[in-house]
């Protein structure tokens, strides 16, 4: 089989499997080169459907395919075509749960050994998973926040961090910011972004200088991260320059963050590519994302050989 | 033989569901992924279609009780099944445990299914619509089909409605014709590129896609093959003239049937259609993202559209016969 064989839905499976009390959607694509024994996951972000925001799943998935990967992208519970309700979504509460049954049924079927891709709330739970799994062995890390939020709440808990005290005073002066009040939907936004700026203040209050000043960085994060760089797993971090998410991964490097990627040495990659890619905004983005992140899979693995494929 | 099988051979999976075995060459065989849901239906998933051109399929069957009908569901297109899909998903369960058969779809060129967005024009989305119809009235085993389209999705359920003479459709915030969701996603763009700095008139865009197959709009394709073919397309054109029963829900903020939605109804009862026409009071975001994120499966206002769409339907499928 050539690995110039274009992959498509012939080489696909989709797939209901459990996880906890929920039914997991996903699509597995079978490699259509001489299988690896390895499988990679696509752990989503919070895409409609497991193809993803503009098929970049669908793409990847099909294109590792055709080296040798069994790939899998799948809905979290809650999500997409997958069952359950999901009342609430947050950095600080991660769908491990649902790599970790993904990751269990390739292992039903011969396939330990697994590699990663997430993307903004996918890479984070990626993160937080490869630290619980012997099973991983690759991370690729798609603009993953380095602080804790609720969904739908990035943009207000960032703007808390970011403004000055004496900015934010000048701007609760303002006749506006009264009128503002009396909308409700503002209300609730002005509320977040008190909440996160207390946050802010009592953690700075709290910490000193002890931390470099990056107390607003997700201890979660920052464990995570120095748990797979202990565990020597290869892990590329990616963004786009002008992603909030990269503003705020280049200011964590001001703190401790710096020193565990260090720790990482030549395992750990940093990638900044220009623009945004958080969200997929654009197509060429998306593909510049696959690219690199497909070079950055098949570099690693270079040296490993294709293995077996899977057992029955 | 080697001892090694691949999932395609596998069976057996947890708690009720399972693959199936299907070979890799072959057209796409009905074998699909299925679950069996706690609430009165099963779950079959599978591709549809040549091989090469196969359409992601996703059947809800009512399990032990009788069939009323089946419902084709037509999406949105484009960055306008983002804040879409759950509400569809949603409609399939809520519908098959009552009798109805949905099958959602995905078209060639998007989603899960084969071919490439640059490659879609009109014919092949109208074609994907009578393809899955085709397939799900054999599947269930009856021709007595309801179709349900949203934005995009009505021009193409209503084209392969209008093969089915008396068959309903449900038509949820309808685009009304092409050339108007074409201005709307130039201006998608523009609003893109002004927040970038720059500054694209409608004739450079236009020119772009001619000559490069495609534009980016937020991240989707809008191909030249799609644009040329749909020119001069209107939602009552494709439906056609054969009185049918028909639902027009409007979805979002205005307190009153918008003007254009009300002159095609009175078109339409004109026409002997029976019409019926619901706003349903949501702010909807179709192609970017909302401020504030609450699961579809938990907003009051996806409960109502779920709930009016599924009570017309199942008067209009059952015939009479108890669809309780």
């Amino acid at each position: 089989m050539s690995v110039e064989e274009v992959v498509t839905t012939g080489r696909e499976v989709p797939v209901f499997l459990q996880a906890g009390d929920e039914t997991i959607f996903g699509v597995l694509t079978e490699p259509a080169g001489s299988p690896r024994g390895t499988a990679v996951i696509v752990v989503p972000a919070t895409a409609p459907s497991s193809a993803g925001f503009g098929r970049e799943n669908v793409y990847l998935c099909r294109r590792l395919a055709r080296h040798g990967y069994h790939t899998f992208r799948f809905d979290y519970h809650g999500g997409g075509d997958s069952t359950g309700v999901v009342e609430r979504m947050s950095l600080g509460d991660l769908f491990k749960g649902d790599v970790d049954a993904v990751v269990g049924w390739f292992g039903e079927r011969g396939i330990d050994d697994v590699v990663l891709v997430g993307s903004c709330f996918g890479s984070r739970t990626a993160l937080g998973y490869a630290t619980e799994s012997p099973r991983v062995r690759m991370l690729a890390l798609v603009a993953p926040p380095v602080r804790d939020f609720a969904m739908g709440q990035r943009t207000e808990t960032g703007k808390a961090i970011r403004i000055g005290t004496r900015e934010a005073l000048r701007k609760v002066m303002r006749p506006a910011f009264f009128r503002n009040l009396l909308d409700a939907r503002k209300r609730r936004r002005y509320a977040v972004m008190a909440r996160a700026r207390l946050r802010w203040v009592i953690g700075q209050a709290r910490s000193g200088s002890a931390t470099g000043g990056d107390h607003w960085v997700s201890p979660r994060f920052l464990e995570s991260v120095r748990g797979v760089v202990q565990r020597r797993i290869p892990v590329l971090f990616l963004y786009g320059e002008e992603d909030e998410f990269w503003g705020d991964f280049e200011r964590a490097r001001a703190g401790r963050l710096e020193n565990l990627l260090v720790a990482g040495g030549t395992r750990v990659e940093v990638r900044a590519l220009p623009g945004t890619i958080h969200d997929y905004r654009d197509q060429t983005t998306q593909r510049a994302v696959q690219d690199l992140i497909a070079a950055w899979i098949l570099r690693n693995d270079a040296s490993r050989a294709p293995q077996r494929g899977i057992a029955g | 033989m080697s001892s090694r099988i691949t999932l395609r051979e596998s069976v057996g999976l947890m708690d009720g569901t399972t693959v199936r075995d299907r070979s890799a060459a072959s057209t796409h065989a009905a074998m699909p992924a299925t679950r069996r849901d706690d609430g009165g239906s099963v779950e079959e998933v599978s591709f549809i279609g040549p091989s090469g051109a196969g359409m992601f399929a996703f059947l809800h069957l009512p399990e032990d009780r009788p069939i009323l009908g089946g419902l084709l569901v037509c999406s949105p297109m484009d960055a306008e099944t983002l804040r879409h899909y759950r509400k569809e998903v949603l409609l399939g369960r809520a519908l098959a445990p009552r009798g109805v058969a949905v099958l959602r779809f995905h078209y060639r060129g998007a989603g899960n299914s084969d071919c490439e967005a640059e490659d879609v024009t009109y014919d092949s989305m109208r074609e994907d619509a009578l393809t899955a119809a085709a397939w799900l009235a054999e599947r269930i085993g009856t021709s007595d089909l309801a179709f349900l389209g949203t934005r995009w999705g009505a021009l193409t359920a209503a084209a392969a409605a209008s093969e089915r003479p008396g068959a309903p459709i449900v038509l949820w915030e309808p685009t009304l014709d092409t050339a108007t969701y074409f201005r709307e996603s130039l201006r998608w763009r523009r609003i893109r590129d002004l927040h970038r700095g720059t500054e694209t008139s409608t004739e450079a865009m236009l020119e772009t896609m001619r000559t490069a197959g495609q534009i980016d709009v937020l991240g989707h394709p809008l191909g030249h093959a799609l644009y040329q073919s749909s020119a001069g397309r209107t939602l009552r054109d494709e439906l056609g003239d054969d009185p049918r029963p028909a639902l027009l829900v409007q979805i979002g903020l205005g307190g009153e049937l918008r003007t254009d939605y009300a002159k095609l109804c009175a078109a339409w009862r004109d026409a002997g259609f029976d019409v019926e026409s619901v706003r349903i009071a949501d702010e909807v975001a179709w192609r970017v993202q909302v401020d504030t994120w609450r699961p579809e499966d938990l907003r009051p206002e996806t409960g109502e559209l779920l709930e009016t769409t599924s009570e017309w339907l199942l008067r209009r499928l059952a015939g009479g016969r108890s669809a309780a």
